[in-house]
């Protein structure tokens, strides 16, 4: 490691840990700061509004953040660097599609017997619900896009495949949405906003352990991904059994990004920027320090578009997909432009 | 105020006395009396000096529409057609009269001919004030048979005598009703370009922007819209003013003297954190203010509804005493499922839960939105009971209901 590289890592590291207490101490209303450090601590003589909007909205919402935004980072860094791609992301075969399908499906056709019937079936409902209808999409998708992709060799064509599917499943979504009340296409908007604050201390006690050990496990796949990164013969040469570590790392980054979508919406953008950003930064594509930066940069990137979002001292809210990616984009193209190894360094 | 300060029987002048006589002697089908409006058939010899709407509706309340009378033909000016839309106009004139020369800001405006003898209605909030009016007879067509709670349009549903015309997603189908040609479209918005092809084929599209009214006996008023017409506007006229007064009345005794015992109100529901909620400027605002009492977000700007954060709602409302309008739930237990943060509301935990969704009979689906549109003093009333049960302790829930424990 290069002195550059410790001095980004550390950087990051500390702008995390900024972030993270700007995000408890900022909000859409205001809470004095002696406040929040006392319900923080659980010292609070009083469990006022304050307290319950630090205890239960604030800190659920920023650990989520993190943990979505260390998810996609990571995935999207699998994805691109398993395909090739520097435009692929963890939706890249098809999930986010099969997500947005399933919550469609609940969301828009309530009415529908199929819809309520799974929703009766498996004794959950409203948010849960989506949740859950938000996942099965995404793993039908998935399944499906392995079981074809098995007989491929060629990533790129595996790649193609992910897409036309997610096609394929988006002209379904839009058939529903065509045919459905107005009242109900304000809350599937709702949803492809994207949003950290639902996921409530219960969801996290879910959310979190998912997470926390997907990422935790993909970052253990650095040796994979270098020798990956040297094609497919080196990576054969070196002893790697290309074809499993190649379809394992595609299931993990898909669950990944799966799971933040089931509970946070369909997150754009921070998939596919993270990763470009830290090798921007650190100048390299050394998967042993481009994992640990990603899961930093993508917590810390995901912390910031959630005090952007909630535009600090008013009661409105901006969709935070809209934030992540107006205020990612000039970001990622600056740094793209800067960096002498150009856009992708596979 | 109310009904009777209007002047109802206003067959007086002598061009009104000329069509009085003019009218009585018109073999229409046993409608018109003496001195009324023609709410059935034509007018068969067109007398120019005569003046063919004696009943005129006046409008007090409502704010994005107006009506101004000629002889044989009356205009209508609706301020929006749609949210931030343009104005329209249009010219309703007496069936058998001859159209008029149309000059001015008039050129082009929508001509219907009036009494109307058949109404494809878009939305379900048209179907009370036809009910009130007793007047369901010249409805031939809804947007979608699912979504009609009204007894009478279901009745005449099951009779054969209604089509559906936006069937799939409230798109319209063009064709369907080109071919039906009734005699007038009451669309939600006229700003589609669907409607401009339906009226280029003949058949009048006039719009129905009540939803934009700020408060609740504006929105109620356009019965007298739909009365307009029917040249039903005696009925609408009495039926209005009637229940104007019970609405002022019943909100002089909810405000008069309360200051210190109005509850706080909050409404809305949380969908991932995002609270809806009535804005400051809405109906259900005004509604609240004069069931006696105090809007959490009194001081927001929005008419319609509005989107705060989950955080912004819990400072503003965690002491709040009600919470009424929140919607989509069976009992306690469910909404703490939904949203477990639900908690930190007084409101909640003290069980004040008060949803307006209750079904009109078992298994079908609440009229609140339809009905409650031309009835603010029952959701008044409804109201009043939640705030201040002893001022109206004879008051039944027309449809309001608090939410049980589970």
């Amino acid at each position: 490691m290069t002195k550059r590289e410790a001095a980004v890592l550390v950087a990051l590291l500390v702008v995390l840990t900024a972030m993270f207490l700007l995000s408890l101490a900022l909000g859409s209303t205001v809470v004095p700061l002696r406040r929040v450090v006392e319900a923080l601590t659980g010292t609070a003589c009083e469990r006022d509004a304050a307290v319950i909007v630090v205890e239960s909205i604030r800190l659920p919402r920023s650990l989520t953040a993190m943990l979505a935004g260390a998810s996609l980072g990571i995935a999207g860094l699998q994805m691109q660097t398993l395909f090739k791609n520097p435009l692929a992301d963890p939706f890249a075969l098809g999930i986010s599609a099969g997500a947005s399908l399933g919550v469609a499906l609940v969301v828009l056709g309530s009415g529908y017997g199929a819809a309520a019937a799974f929703g009766s079936a498996t004794g959950v409902r409203g948010d849960a619900l989506v949740a859950l209808a938000a996942i099965t999409g995404a793993g039908l998708v998935l399944g499906l896009v392995l079981i074809v992709s098995s007989r491929i060799a060629n990533p790129t064509t595996v790649l193609i495949l992910g897409l036309m599917f997610g096609y394929a499943v988006s002209a379904v979504v839009t058939v529903l949405v065509g045919a459905s009340q107005p009242e109900r296409l304000q809350q599937w908007a709702q949803w492809g906003f994207g949003s950290f604050s639902g996921v409530t201390w219960q969801r996290l006690r879910l959310f979190g352990p998912l997470t926390f050990f997907g990422v935790l496990i993909a970052s253990a796949t650095t040796k994979q991904l270098n020798a990956l990164l040297l094609g497919e013969s080196y990576a054969r040469s070196m002893g790697l059994a290309v074809r499993r570590a190649r379809v394992l790392t595609m299931v993990g980054a898909s669950v990944l990004g799966a799971v933040v979508t089931a509970f946070c919406g369909p997150i754009s953008f921070l998939g596919i920027a993270v990763p470009h950003l830290c090798r921007g930064l650190l100048g390299t594509s050394d998967h042993r320090l481009l994992v640990p930066a990603v899961v930093l940069m993508g917590s810390a990137v995901a912390l910031v578009a959630q005090i952007v979002s909630l535009l600090p001292g008013s009661a409105g809210v901006l969709p935070l997909n809209a934030v992540t990616s107006l205020m990612g984009a000039p970001i990622v193209v600056a740094v793209l432009l800067r960096s002498r190894r150009g856009a992708f360094a596979g | 105020m109310g009904a009777t300060s209007i002047k109802r029987f206003s067959c007086a002048g002598v061009g009104v006395i000329l069509s009085c006589g003019l009218i009585t002697t018109v073999p229409t089908d046993g409608i018109s009396a003496a001195g009324t409006n023609l709410t059935k058939g034509c007018v068969e010899r067109f007398d120019a000096t005569a003046d063919y709407f004696p009943d005129k509706a006046v409008i007090e309340d409502a704010a994005i529409f107006s009506v101004e009378y000629r002889r044989s033909y009356k205009v209508i000016t609706v301020k929006d057609v749609s949210a931030g839309g343009r104005a329209e106009r249009y010219v309703l004139v007496q069936c058998g009269t001859p159209t008029p020369q149309l000059a001015g800001d008039l050129v082009g405006a929508q001509v219907v001919t009036v009494p109307i003898r058949s109404l494809f209605a878009f939305s379900t909030t048209n179907f009370p004030p036809l009910v009130d009016l007793d007047r369901v007879d010249v409805l031939t067509g809804v947007a979608q048979f699912d979504a009609v709670a009204s007894r009478e349009v279901r009745a005449r549903i099951d009779a054969g005598k209604v089509v559906e015309f936006a069937r799939v997603g409230l798109v319209i189908d063009v064709e369907r009703v080109v071919t039906a040609k009734p005699s007038l479209l009451l669309a939600g918005s006229t700003s589609g370009a669907t409607l401009a092809v339906i009226r280029s084929a003949g058949v009048p599209v006039v719009a129905n922007s009540e939803w934009l009214e700020s408060t609740a006996l504006g929105r109620a008023e356009w019965l007298k819209y739909l009365a307009l017409f029917l040249n039903e506007e005696r009925k609408a006229q009495s039926i209005y003013g009637a229940m104007k007064s019970r609405y002022r009345s019943l909100s002089v005794r909810a405000t008069a003297g309360r200051e210190l015992e109005r509850p706080l109100v909050m409404t809305g529901r949380s969908t991932r954190g995002l609270f809806t909620i009535s804005g400051g400027r809405s109906y259900v605002a005004a509604l609240i203010a004069d069931a006696g009492g105090r809007y959490a977000w009194a001081d927001n700007t929005a008419a319609g509804i509005a989107s705060v954060d989950l955080e912004a709602q819990i400072q503003r409302a965690a002491n709040a005493d009600v919470w009424i309008n929140g919607g989509g739930w069976k009992n306690l237990a469910e909404m703490l499922e939904d949203e477990p943060r639900y908690s930190a509301f007084k409101a909640y935990r003290q069980g004040q839960v008060w949803v307006y969704e209750r079904p009109v009979r078992p298994g079908s689906s609440s009229d609140y939105w339809s009905r409650s549109v031309t009835h603010p003093d029952l959701v008044l009333a409804d109201l009043i009971k939640i705030f201040h049960p002893r001022l109206v302790p004879n008051h039944a829930f027309e449809w309001y209901t608090r939410l049980p424990a589970r």
